[in-house]
């Protein structure tokens, strides 16, 4: 019953909302299954959607259902999905300017890299000297660095080569 | 959404008061005046609380005063919170009578979102497809508005067009 009272625009926006792509004032995220050419319909009422679509395609595909098979169907699509960033990308697509689609691209990218760089992160507890702590500090100020984690990473980083190298 | 970004400005103000210890600690030069948020765009409309469907992209545009003031140390906190920090003063305008409201109040953070008229207002003044039927929908539930958007010397009639 769920299903047939959702609209497929409310169900594209459930998806995308629940993938962190979207923010919405009423709607709650929710993993449903959608089609590209819901999308594509969905984004006639909300444009937003038309704006991370190629990303959407290049970077993360299967968040949309036979992403691959149906994105043969759109010949502009399939083109700009190919050459978002090369010469050959066309000027705009669905009235949206490729620099816009191209910025989307790079943000998501960013987010998700992120996302999965934290994930690799862990919080250690290490007990060291007031002498050591004074020398990191001082280190982290000779460097230019921001903090103390990212003084210690760049250590480890050039010990790591040092012994390669040796 | 505003508990979410309380946090996420609650955490800037945390790291701050930390960098000003450290800072006074170390000897360094010392930060003495608040840093003033102003979040403006599609965000501020969804904080507005408007009575229609608002969506937004992950972007969040903010206006930092003093100008850059920690916005690298803020790029990464709102990548933690799933947002991308759009800080640029050159590409986002507002009107000069553009009235804020508190979201956050901290030490040394202050965060504030744009009245919503002024952001329909400085979203006329770009005048992009994209936000025709948001625009719409706006006047239709605020006709007065229009007439208010006017007097600050920006189209509001290209919607009709």
């Amino acid at each position: 019953m769920d299903r047939i009272l959702t609209t497929a625009i409310e169900r594209v926006l459930e998806r995308f909302v629940h993938e962190g792509l979207l923010l919405h004032n009423r709607i709650q995220g929710r993993r449903r299954r959608i089609r590209l050419e819901e999308v594509l319909e969905a984004g006639r009422q909300e444009p937003r959607l038309l704006e991370l679509l190629p990303a959407i395609l290049r970077l993360c595909p299967g968040m949309i259902a036979r992403a691959g098979r149906n994105l043969k169907k759109y010949a502009d699509l399939k083109e700009l999905v190919e050459n978002l960033n090369s010469e050959k990308a066309p000027a705009q697509w669905q009235g949206i300017p490729v620099e816009v689609l191209r910025k989307h691209e790079n943000r998501l990218r960013q987010f998700w890299l992120h996302k999965q760089s934290k994930n690799r992160w862990r919080n250690i507890n290490i007990r060291v000297s007031e002498k050591d702590l004074e020398q990191l500090a001082k280190i982290a100020l000779q460097w230019g660095e921001g903090n103390k984690s990212e003084t210690i990473r760049r250590l480890i980083a050039n010990a790591s080569k040092s012994s390669d190298a040796a | 959404m505003k508990e979410e970004l309380k946090k996420l400005f609650q955490r800037f103000d945390e790291t701050l008061v930390k960098e000003v210890a450290e800072r006074r600690a170390a000897g360094e030069i010392r930060v003495t005046e608040r840093v003033y948020c102003k979040i403006v765009g599609q965000v501020a409309l969804l904080l507005a609380d408007l009575p229609f469907d608002i969506a937004a992209t992950t972007d969040i545009d903010i206006l930092f005063e003093p100008p850059h003031a920690f916005s690298k140390t803020m790029e990464t906190i709102c990548l933690d919170y799933g947002l991308t920090l759009e800080s640029d003063h050159r590409l986002i305008w507002m009107p000069e009578e553009t009235v804020y409201h508190t979201l956050y109040q901290g030490t040394w953070v202050i965060a504030r979102f744009a009245e919503a008229k002024h952001v329909i207002a400085s979203k006329c003044r770009f005048k992009r497809d994209k936000d025709k039927k948001l625009i719409q929908n706006y006047f239709q539930c605020f006709p007065e508005s229009k007439n208010e958007i006017e007097k600050l010397g920006v189209d509001a009639r290209w919607i009709e067009s």
